[in-house]
């Protein structure tokens, strides 16, 4: 950390609030991994100051996290056999392990861990988690402090018996009321746009009331019957005596591995997604070093674990939190945790007022978004594989647990791709190969090329390369070579795609138009239509902007296949290339010349032979005869052993130009005649295309792949141009 | 025209669909590239499949003097290899499929034991696509490995080049990434590693040069250097077929390539098993 005063005092206000976010989602994080409040203020501390020190990445903030409190949860059930004391002990224990675990996934270099668990599986986690959450917080809102169930279905079973409880009037009015009230504040929060409202964050206002209301009743129980003391939050009155301390007893259990192998998983796991997603929201658009950061998150696992804390993992709520009130460095984070500290050394008396329903009113909604219907339906949209996959790995998590449940999730997923490639061999043949290639194109320009098939497997490969391309530079990842690519490596490199832009690069996908998909979401994976699945072709990105394009210059444009080819194969260029396909046209006019770009797809040799080519090419029109010539820029057409008759034309006049361009044809007069000064002085103004004449018509294009958005640009701007110079040259 | 790169190159033929194509394609290698074609045909000799070789190779336009034809029955890899041997033939032919399937790929096709031979003291040239007709090998892609034979292959890609009026040349140099010494991990480390992997670059663009100072490269030829990081074999082979090139020329392997080289790929065999183009491999040893 750099000790610049300036920096760090701008950073003390944002620590400041994130201080009055973590406060009580720690002590309601806590809560529901059923081990006492004051463990997750411990993770938090702990974890600003470890963190911040030796982490690699900028705005984000750590401390207990919503999925880890359900692992941590049920380690606690499974260890300590109903004990929740013992329990408890024996997690830290977990704690302190998974800790060393996740070090060393970072010592390593596991960085990149998160990247194999397929998205849809993952989410489908995340809302199990959510409904995990929810089940248990919604008996200790509705003022039940300790419901008789244990699994997330008992729990939710019981609902109606806490509901019973309410009416019949068991439960102190008092406690659902501040839960329900907590609820509606998180709910009109985000929905009330109000100043003074937003001055303080929703989870700190419910601990403000909340403390509020309980010390009115206490002072006042004959107007409000005061709070049971189970229904407020137990903070030991010196946090120094009351520490818990690891125990290591179970170390040789097979359970006490499993605790420790899921809380490492989901750690690591809910880490990584938090550092990615929180990279994005930077305003300096800097690069977080996640192994660094794993190397931290474990030193302060450990740390925290031995203390009676829980698991430090990155959350990205308060690392929003965070960025939004200006946070620019990692001081922001350090001071999030002192003011925590502070907190619980002078205002004790006061937290041990917070209301535990006012907590788990914050936790329900937090699970509430998690589970939201709205991530359904965001999921159903990419295709019912990816929505079968989702719920699957929800439900096996539910009745199981974390593990498990990711692990069915991967399996589904894979099957699922097995059958829509059809063809297992694909899989066997290539999955432990490298598919990928990178190189310089030219400056600033690189193309990654992608063979075989990319999933959520082998995706790691991919994201190395990408991750060693300077993100100021464009890079064009290129599918023509792949026949599967499914939605876990769309969505990633859709993440990519945003993170170029910010930093000033760009990153374009070609090649996915030949592939067809089941839904129209951008994102659902792609097969070649060939493999025996019946696909309907959508719009991609790269065609709607495309057509977006096109509109722009009120020209036409088309994403249909049309098989007429007839004024393409009038090209010398096309004597030895067949066309298969057309697609994409674009449509229009410059004065009388007709324009016309299009995908063009084609291929050289048959059979085994076959080398499929695609080429997004322009043809204009001519209303008037001109001479047949080539001009030929990358020797596209050295493969046309007969270029009948024609000969090398040089310019006397011009040398640069005779020089840079290779000119054929074989009326020599004529093309003197026609390439006059201005038009030799356009080419040689423009980027080098290949550039045929057939007599009436000219072809154009620059290289035997798909143009990006960019190089279409270029290209129809050329074409224009030089369409409009044509016309002035003929009218003369 | 240059010189040309092989004196005696040799080509195993057998009753297949693609018999006359394979000589067809044969007369005319031997025409830019060699003085003289020895047809192998192993089996066998009796009158009438003689009569049907010598019209086809009449109708190809090959001499007899020039194109001569032997029979020997055996094992074909070893009777190739014996006759190579004897007659100090430099360049041997053989059509292969782009793919093997599975267990083809395991055993082996008679093509690809040729390549694993051990002691096979000839260049070896793989035919994808052999045809009747004439067609123009336009683009090769050389590789630029840092390995004592790669300056006599990139010699001999020169020439070969130059004899089938190829227009471009690709020299790629295949880097290992753990040459870089960083990762890129974050915004720093990120320049690191591009700073280090210009600079490796801007060394291997040299080495290279130094190699191509020391031969004559005709005019027509546009030679080109790609720099690639990445599993050497396996990047060529990609980078060919992205690039669409005629012919990809390679060094010979160091040593003999088993079955275990098979199951954990590395170099040649990630090329062997799908063959991006024609593969010719350069063995330094022969006479050149």
């Amino acid at each position: 950390m750099k000790f610049d005063l300036k920096e760090i005092s701008k950073n003390i206000f944002p620590g400041f609030v994130v201080s009055l976010v973590a406060l009580p989602l720690g002590l309601g994080l806590a809560l529901a991994a059923g081990v006492p409040p004051i463990a997750g203020i411990t993770a938090a501390i702990v974890g600003g100051i470890v963190v911040s020190i030796l982490g690699g990445s900028h705005v984000t903030i750590t401390g207990p996290g919503n999925a880890l409190a359900v692992a941590t949860f049920s380690a606690v059930l499974t260890l300590g056999g109903g004990d929740l004391q013992a329990g408890y002990l024996f997690a830290l224990g977990a704690i302190v392990c998974s800790g060393v675990l996740i070090y060393l996934l970072g010592l390593f270099r596991f960085g990149a861990l998160s990247n194999l668990f397929p998205t849809a599986a993952v989410q489908g986690m995340l809302a199990a988690i959510g409904i995990i959450i929810m089940a248990g917080q919604l008996h200790v809102m509705l003022g039940e402090a300790s419901p008789e169930a244990n699994s997330t279905v008992e729990l939710l079973g019981s609902l109606h018996k806490t509901l019973a409880n309410i009416f019949s009037g068991k439960i102190a009015p008092l406690s659902y009321i501040i839960g329900l009230l907590s609820l509606m504040v998180m709910v009109l929060y985000s929905v009330v746009r109000n100043k003074f409202l937003h001055l303080i964050p929703a989870p700190m206002w419910i601990v403000l009331i909340g403390i509020g209301v309980s010390y009115f009743s206490q002072n006042n129980p004959h107007i409000l019957t005061p709070l049971p003391a189970e229904h407020l939050v137990n903070i030991p009155e010196n946090i120094f005596a009351g520490m818990s301390f690891p125990d290591f007893g179970k170390i040789d259990n097979l359970d006490f591995w499993s605790a420790t192998l899921s809380l490492t998983l989901i750690a690591s796991i809910e880490s990584l997604l938090s550092i990615k997603a929180v990279d994005k929201l930077d305003p300096e658009n800097r690069r977080s070093n996640a192994n660094k950061d794993m190397r931290a998150l474990g030193i302060a696992t450990v740390a925290s674990g031995l203390l009676g804390g829980l698991n430090v993992v990155t959350v990205i709520a308060r690392s929003s939190v965070n960025v939004n009130n200006g946070a620019r460095t990692k001081w922001s984070n350090l001071f999030h945790a002192l003011f925590l500290l502070l907190f619980i050394l002078v205002f004790t008396p006061a937290l041990k007022h917070i209301p535990m329903p006012a907590l788990a009113a914050i936790l329900v909604y937090t699970g509430y978004k998690l589970a939201a219907p709205s991530n359904f339906i965001k999921v159903a949209k990419v295709g019912w594989e990816q929505l079968l996959i989702f719920v699957l790995t929800m439900i096996t998590t539910i009745f199981t647990n974390l593990i498990i449940g990711i692990s069915v999730g991967m399996a589904a997923t894979l099957l699922l791709q097995l059958r829509a490639i059809s063809r297992i061999k694909l899989f066997a043949r290539y999955l432990f190969k490298p598919n990928t290639i990178l190189f310089q194109e030219g400056v600033d320009q690189y193309l990654l090329s992608v063979r075989a098939f990319s999933n959520f497997i082998n995706f790691l490969g991919l994201k190395n390369k990408l991750d060693s391309v300077p993100t100021e530079a464009k890079v064009i990842v290129d599918f023509s070579l792949a026949k599967y690519i499914d939605h876990s490596v769309l969505e990633q490199l859709n993440d990519y795609h945003d993170s170029f832009r910010v930093a000033g690069g760009d990153l374009e996908i070609i090649g996915l138009d030949d592939l067809g998909s089941h839904t129209s979401h951008p994102l659902a994976p792609r097969m070649s239509s060939a493999s025996g699945v019946k696909s309907k072709s959508k719009l991609s990105k790269r065609q709607k902007a495309v057509r977006l394009f096109s509109n722009k210059l009120e020209w036409d444009f088309m994403a249909e296949p049309a098989f007429d080819f007839r004024e393409y194969h009038r090209f010398e260029y096309f004597t030895n290339h067949r066309i298969d396909n057309r697609r994409n046209r674009v449509y229009g006019r410059v004065n009388d010349v007709e324009v016309q770009m299009a995908d063009i797809d084609y291929h050289e040799g048959e059979f085994i032979v076959r080398e499929n080519l695609h080429s997004t090419m322009v043809i204009l029109k001519l209303p008037y005869e001109i001479p047949k010539f080539v001009l030929d820029k990358e020797n596209l057409l050295d493969k046309v052993a007969h270029l009948a008759g024609f000969n090398d034309i040089n310019f006397a006049k011009h040398p640069d130009f005779s020089y840079n361009f290779e000119l054929k044809g074989n009326d020599k007069a004529a093309i003197y005649q026609f390439f006059d000064d201005a038009l030799i002085d356009f080419l040689q103004a423009n980027k080098l295309y290949h550039i045929e004449s057939n007599g009436n018509a000219l072809l154009i294009f620059e290289k035997e792949r798909l143009s990006v958005l960019s190089e279409i640009k270029q290209l129809v701007s050329f074409a224009s141009r030089l369409a409009a110079l044509l016309s002035t040259q003929s009218s003369k | 025209m240059s010189p040309k790169p092989f004196s005696i190159i040799a080509t195993a033929i057998a009753h297949s669909p693609n018999l006359e194509a394979n000589i067809h394609e044969s007369i005319r290698l031997k025409n830019s590239l060699a003085e003289k074609l020895i047809l192998i045909h192993v089996g066998a000799k009796t009158a009438e499949d003689e009569e049907k070789f010598i019209s086809i190779i009449k109708r190809a336009g090959g001499s007899t003097d020039e194109v001569e034809l032997i029979w020997r029955e055996g094992d074909p890899v070893d009777v190739i290899l014996e006759i190579a041997d004897d007659r100090d033939v430099e360049l041997i032919i053989a059509g292969a499929m782009p793919r093997e399937g599975l267990l083809r790929y395991y055993m082996g096709s008679i093509a690809r034991r040729l390549v694993r031979a051990p002691k096979c003291n000839s260049s070896i040239l793989l035919m994808t696509n052999p045809s009747k007709m004439k067609s123009v090998c336009g683009r090769i892609v050389v590789n630029g490995l840092d390995h004592p034979k790669t300056s006599d292959t990139i010699k001999k890609a020169v020439e070969v080049a130059g004899c089938l009026e190829a227009r471009e040349l690709v020299v790629v140099e295949e880097v290992e990434p753990s040459k870089i010494g960083a990762r890129a991990e974050d915004d720093k480390s990120l320049a690191e590693v591009n700073l280090a992997k210009k600079r490796i670059g801007d060394q291997e663009n040299k080495r290279i040069n130094d190699i191509l100072k020391n031969v004559e490269v005709s005019t027509e030829l546009r030679v080109l250097q790609k720099c690639i990081f990445g599993k050497p074999g396996y990047v060529i082979g990609h980078y060919a077929e992205t690039y669409c090139a005629d012919l990809l020329i390679m060094n010979s392997p160091d040593t003999k390539l088993g079955f275990l080289d098979r199951v954990f790929t590395h170099h040649l065999e990630y090329i062997l098993s799908e063959l991006p183009c024609d593969l010719l491999i350069v063995n330094s040893k022969s006479k050149g």
